[in-house]
């Protein structure tokens, strides 16, 4: 069966997958901290580099370098996720990873606690919760 | 079906998808050396409902009221984490 390439395909959602993909993007959001973390450490470098310094940096800055590196491997397993999984359901579930920023900022780099970022984290522990066990309900 | 590896490998949507990721990416890199944190917030929520938006049109993802719900408490957990962040 040649594969159609004029219309994506539309897969029938199969549960027990889809919660493994839920899974699986949940669990890559501690990539994608440690992605984030690593590439804001060395875009600090990078402020008085034009548009190509900063791709020559991409690759010549090791926090960069491995930081994407590790954004490359989540992006592996968010597209094996999609196979089975919603995007509309998938996607936010990414935003997880910004609890996990902002607890290792509070605990490991001393940032201040308030009370925005905890109701801020608590708020989207809900958001993702809310997603992740009522996303797959057909209406 | 060949649904192999390859398939991945020669799929232009994907390429296409993965080098527009990369662009981004390149001024997101440039902008957080520069920019202020604070419109990163607004830009990442738009990011979302661009995706939502996407979800329906091309892959006919039903966008149900949970979701929509789900979505909405995200949204507003990453501004208050945005208000937290900049005033220390």
């Amino acid at each position: 069966m040649t594969q159609a390439t004029s219309a994506p395909e539309v897969h029938l959602p199969d549960p027990a997958k889809r919660k493994l993909a839920i899974f699986i993007v949940l669990a890559c959001t501690l990539l994608v901290a440690i992605a984030q973390y690593l590439i804001k450490l060395g875009a600090n470098r990078l402020s008085h580099a034009g548009l190509l310094g900063t791709v020559i940096g991409i690759f010549t800055i090791p926090q960069l370098f491995f930081g994407y590196c590790i954004y490359a491997v989540f992006t592996v397993l968010f597209v094996f996720a999609l196979r089975h999984g919603e995007l509309s359901v998938l996607y936010p579930l990414i935003s997880l990873s910004y609890v996990w920023v902002t607890i290792t900022a509070v605990l490991a780099f001393h940032e201040s606690v308030n009370p925005f970022k905890i109701i801020g984290v608590a708020v989207i522990i809900l958001g993702v919760a809310v997603l992740g066990f009522g996303g797959g309900e057909e209406q | 079906m060949n649904k192999h590896w390859t398939s991945i490998a020669f799929n232009w949507r994907l390429a296409l998808g993965i080098v527009t990721y990369l662009l981004s990416s390149v001024l997101f890199v440039k902008g957080m050396s520069n920019g202020e944190l604070s419109i990163l917030f607004p830009l990442v929520s738009l990011g979302y409902v661009c995706t939502l938006v996407w979800s329906k049109l091309f892959f006919k993802e039903v966008i149900t009221t949970v979701k929509l719900a789900g979505v909405g408490l995200i949204l507003i957990g990453i501004a208050f984490l945005g208000y937290g962040s900049q005033h220390h």
